[in-house]
């Protein structure tokens, strides 16, 4: 089902928390919403569900205008944070609830509630758990009851409140693989909320970048974390080092020296920021050229080792990241080197 | 925890907080003290009737329809408090209105307000001359000096039970749970008596237990509403006063033996009920 999203505005007191947004999503679309925490992407997915309402602005299902119209008419399966799962009933009671509420005219017969329960219970693989309580599940078999609850009403959208916040990082890996294999194997279209850059690069089609209740990017994974156009994203997908230049006649110049731009940099004359990211900086001999820096801080203890340098014109910190095969072991604390930027970008300010 | 172990220390279960034989112990202590005294020697009294004068003491029709007019007011007063009881919670944490804190404090009164001076309102209010009995005449509906005017006071003075246990729990109620349920489809009806219902059911069984138990035993209020008509409006514990002031303390007591084996039958019985309503509750363990 496709699903736009038309100047949602929402405020709360005085706390601005949508402030106009537009999202237009494709019928079997995956759509991660990331964004630091306050940036309205719960909010948003809420008012998509219909569980709030947006001031101004429009919610379309498949172009109808789903303004004003009952949760329980709107058909989406909704997968809370922390599962919501109803505790005085049994994890089948759970899952067939959906049905089982249903106007006696559409409800079905007691035994097809059984047989679609059971089938669920096998797609989520808890088979042996029908009549357990939540209290006696695990965290990331709730959070599997939940889903299969969602699922249970055969719903137009299924959106997911931060679906794996609450687990460990093990099982958050597994979870969501198996939740990549579930959206594609039956079809749906799939919205949810996180802040893990990780995670929504991982598992979405199309990633919404969000920031003080504004859309900053809408992208593929590839296009958003490569091809970034705020600086907003820069900085919060994969950790950009911020570093703040002058441009001057289409060159770049750091402190004092200048820096050959690998890009055509077609920028007005003045004060400039480049965003270069930690592994796209290379370090090199104290003579060679480039911006020149001093080793603050090796750190060996991860998969590739990191390296904090200083400039010695700006005093500036910057992450860099290095290949292992590359110097990382000679380098110590307090070396005069040479820092260069295989790839970076500049915008304006 | 197995309970079969015979030595103390296979009992308790590990805790950073040490001090469980001596919270044992005072609690033995002061429940047989203040309780379990008492009582005993409230069952012990009627021995001197033997079991046959027992019968005969308590097997009266006077003594029986006491009997059924107690716990049968008792009990409809408890059950009307337990719906009403539960709207007044409701409103109180659901909604915000001006003048809720005031309202929120009324509900305490009945605590508050000596018994008889509940009754004497309530009879004055209630009598075939009173603001509201004298309203109720033309309809032949007489409140004041029947069951009905019993029921009246109990319920008065039954109501904080049941408001002050429901209004906690049903404040800690995750609102995300009516979320879900009704985005699974469900009415407003079914989300209520689906959902909320049964998580507040425990809380709200205990307040009409306790309303219930403080409704058998309640005489303040009641004697002055009730009329006291033998066979019609006459209390149990009226009957045990009145058995008192004759001088006829195994006879009083064994009156008061029946009720105190009713009233623990029935409260037992609340408790199995409500420990069936939260089997859900650690039922790992």
């Amino acid at each position: 089902m496709g699903l736009q999203a038309q100047g949602i505005v929402k405020t709360f007191g005085t706390f601005k928390a949508l402030g106009g947004v537009d999202l237009d999503i494709q019928r079997g679309e995956f759509v991660a919403l990331l964004g630091p925490s306050g940036s309205g992407k719960t909010t948003l997915l809420r008012i998509l569900a219909g569980l709030d309402a947006q001031d101004e602005g429009h919610v379309l299902f498949n172009d109808e205008d789903m303004s004003g119209r009952k949760l329980r008419d709107r058909r989406v399966g909704f997968v809370f944070q922390h599962y919501a799962l109803f505790k005085h009933m049994t994890v089948a009671e759970n899952i067939g609830f959906g049905l089982r509420v249903r106007p006696s005219v559409e409800r079905p017969t007691k035994a097809d509630i059984k047989a679609r329960v059971d089938e669920l219970l096998r797609l989520v693989q808890l088979e042996r758990l029908g009549d357990r309580y939540p209290s006696q599940l695990s965290g990331g078999q709730r959070q599997r009851v939940a889903l299969a609850r969602a699922l249970a009403i055969e719903p137009s959208v299924l959106l997911l409140d931060e679906p794996f916040g609450a687990l460990d990082a093990k099982v958050r890996k597994e979870l969501r693989r198996w939740l990549r294999r579930l959206h594609e194997s039956m079809q749906l279209t799939s919205i949810f909320v996180t802040h893990d850059q990780e995670e929504a690069l991982e598992l979405a089609d199309k990633v919404v970048i969000m920031n003080q209740g504004l859309i900053e990017q809408v992208g593929t994974p590839e296009e958003v974390y490569h091809k970034p156009q705020t600086s907003f994203v820069y900085e919060f997908l994969g950790g950009a080092n911020r570093v703040p230049c002058e441009i001057r006649g289409g060159v770049v110049r750091i402190g004092s020296t200048i820096i050959p731009a690998p890009q055509v940099v077609d920028l007005k004359d003045g004060p400039g920021t480049a965003y270069v990211r930690p592994e796209e900086i290379s370090i090199g001999a104290p003579s060679g050229a480039g911006v020149p820096a001093i080793v603050q801080h090796v750190f060996r203890a991860s998969p590739l080792p990191r390296v904090e340098v200083q400039l010695v014109d700006t005093s500036l910190a910057l992450d860099v990241t290095l290949p292992p095969d590359e110097a990382g072991a000679i380098l110590a604390k307090g070396q005069r080197v040479t820092v260069n930027f295989s790839k970076f970008d500049v915008l304006p300010g | 925890m197995s309970a079969r172990a015979g030595t103390w220390g296979s009992w308790k279960r590990a805790s950073v907080l040490p001090g469980f034989r001596l919270t044992l112990g005072y609690t033995l202590l002061y429940l047989g003290i203040i309780v379990l005294l008492p009582l005993a020697a409230l069952v012990l009294r009627p021995a001197e009737l033997g079991l046959v004068g027992f019968f005969e003491t308590v097997n009266t029709p006077r003594v029986l329809a006491s009997l059924r007019v107690s716990f049968g007011t008792a009990a409809i007063a408890a059950l009307i408090n337990g719906v009403f009881g539960l709207i007044i919670a409701w409103v109180l944490v659901r909604y915000q209105f001006p003048g809720k804190r005031l309202i929120d404090a009324f509900v305490d009164l009945p605590f508050a307000l000596p018994t008889a001076v509940a009754g004497i309102a309530l009879t004055t209010l209630y009598a075939p001359n009173g603001w509201v009995g004298a309203l109720l005449t033309p309809f032949g509906i007489k409140v004041a000096f029947t069951p009905l005017g019993i029921v009246i006071a109990l319920i008065f003075i039954g109501l904080p039970f049941v408001v002050r246990t429901v209004q906690p729990v049903l404040q800690d109620f995750d609102s995300e749970l009516e979320e879900a349920s009704a985005s699974l489809g469900a009415s407003r009806l079914q989300v209520f008596g689906l959902v909320i219902l049964p998580s507040i059911m425990p809380a709200l069984l205990t307040g009409v237990a306790l309303a219930f138990a403080r409704a058998v035993g309640e005489y303040g209020s009641v004697i002055f509403i009730a009329g006291n008509m033998p066979m019609k409006s006459e209390i149990a514990p009226l009957l045990i006063v009145s058995k008192l002031e004759q001088f006829d303390y195994a006879g009083a007591a064994a009156i008061a033996v029946v009720m105190l084996a009713i009233s623990f039958i029935m409260l037992l019985i609340l408790n199995l009920i409500q420990r069936w309503a939260r089997r859900h509750e650690d039922s790992d363990r």
